[in-house]
């Protein structure tokens, strides 16, 4: 009987950590396949972008599809470079910080709003502090931020507002070292400091 | 004295025949116009009809649907029916699209709360768990 038991919970647990570790694979291997996409994509874009610039046109600022990489996030102070995926879904969020349909992409007037979990690509938010800096390349340009408030809120409650002016609003579960579903949610707010013409250095 | 019946007649044949183009072209488009808004009229009545069956139909699947536990694209509005969107034209994208989280003021923010740990570490307690009950009965058993 004992046996049984010792036998049970031996194959239950080596299941949950096969489906963790399988989640977490996956996730390396999309994050892996969009920052490939990203590298390749980015001379296209460049040439893209000089000539919406030549023509006044904002054709790259359309809405990306889901699953697509549309901005990189790279904050040097805890060693975070990531390729942001379209969408906030399950998929999108193991992939990568997701970037939340409908909201602007960073560097564009507008609130722009990227997710991820506490527990993979965010998991060191909670050392980050006002005046942090926060750097983006997407579509509208590579941009320079510093973070200027950070506010712990109910999940249920409005956290994400519009902006007139170019915001970028980064989300995650709090608190960070939690078991469970998190209760809270962790919102940082960034504002412009420097348009960047350099690309962006990897923060590793 | 022929040149006045002649004379006269072309005024009179002048005169009935620029008459007559004044009637023939003033009576028709009046009538016309009728007709339109009578049809106009007419055409809205039957969409509106056919609209409020529609919704009615729709309504009813979505019950069944419900009832049956089996989630159902959101009911056309009579608005859309007159538009010429067809309420079975609702396909299954774009219901997923409309229920995919979007940026909205005052949303709140996504859903990035994981359960991966909690399952990492009841995994890995198993595991544990497991390994320490199936030694132990082999200890038991190599004692015995």
């Amino acid at each position: 009987m004992r046996k049984l038991i010792g036998l049970a919970f031996f194959i239950s647990g080596g299941l949950l950590l096969s489906f963790v570790g399988g989640r977490y694979a996956v996730g390396i291997a999309q994050a892996d396949s969009a920052r490939e996409r990203w590298d390749a994509d980015e001379a296209h874009r460049a040439v893209l972008r000089a000539r919406d610039l030549v023509a006044h046109r904002t054709g790259l600022l359309s809405a990306p599809s889901a699953g697509a990489p549309v901005a990189r996030l790279v904050i040097p102070k805890i060693n975070l470079d990531e390729i942001v995926i379209e969408g906030v879904d399950g998929d999108a969020l193991n992939a990568g910080p997701g970037h939340l349909p409908g909201s602007v992409l960073p560097g564009v007037r507008g609130n722009a709003i990227v997710s991820a979990h506490r527990d993979r690509h965010f998991s060191h938010f909670d050392l980050l502090n006002v005046g942090d800096t926060v750097l983006t390349d997407s579509p509208a340009g590579r941009m320079k931020w510093v973070i200027v408030s950070q506010r712990i809120v109910d999940k249920d409650s409005p956290a994400l507002f519009a902006t007139r002016d170019t915001t970028l609003t980064l989300t995650t579960c709090w608190p960070i070292r939690f078991l469970g579903s998190a209760p809270d949610r962790l919102i940082v707010t960034a504002k412009p400091v420097e348009r960047l013409t350099t690309r962006l250095a990897s923060a590793n | 004295m022929s040149y006045r019946y002649l004379l006269g007649f072309a005024l009179i044949a002048g005169i009935s025949s620029a008459g007559s183009a004044q009637f023939t072209t003033f009576i028709p488009p009046q009538t016309k116009a009728v007709d339109s808004v009578k049809s106009a009229v007419a055409i809205q009545q039957r969409a509106q009809a056919d609209s409020i069956q529609r919704v009615q139909l729709t309504n009813m699947k979505t019950w069944v649907d419900s009832a049956a536990g089996v989630v159902a694209p959101p009911a056309a509005t009579r608005a859309d029916s007159l538009m010429g969107l067809p309420p079975d034209s609702l396909t299954r994208s774009q219901v997923a699209t409309d229920s995919a989280p979007t940026m909205k003021n005052g949303a709140r923010a996504p859903e990035t709360a994981s359960d991966l740990p909690l399952f990492a570490l009841l995994g890995a307690m198993g595991l544990g768990i497991g390994t320490v009950m199936l030694a132990g009965t082999k200890l038991g058993r190599e004692r015995a």
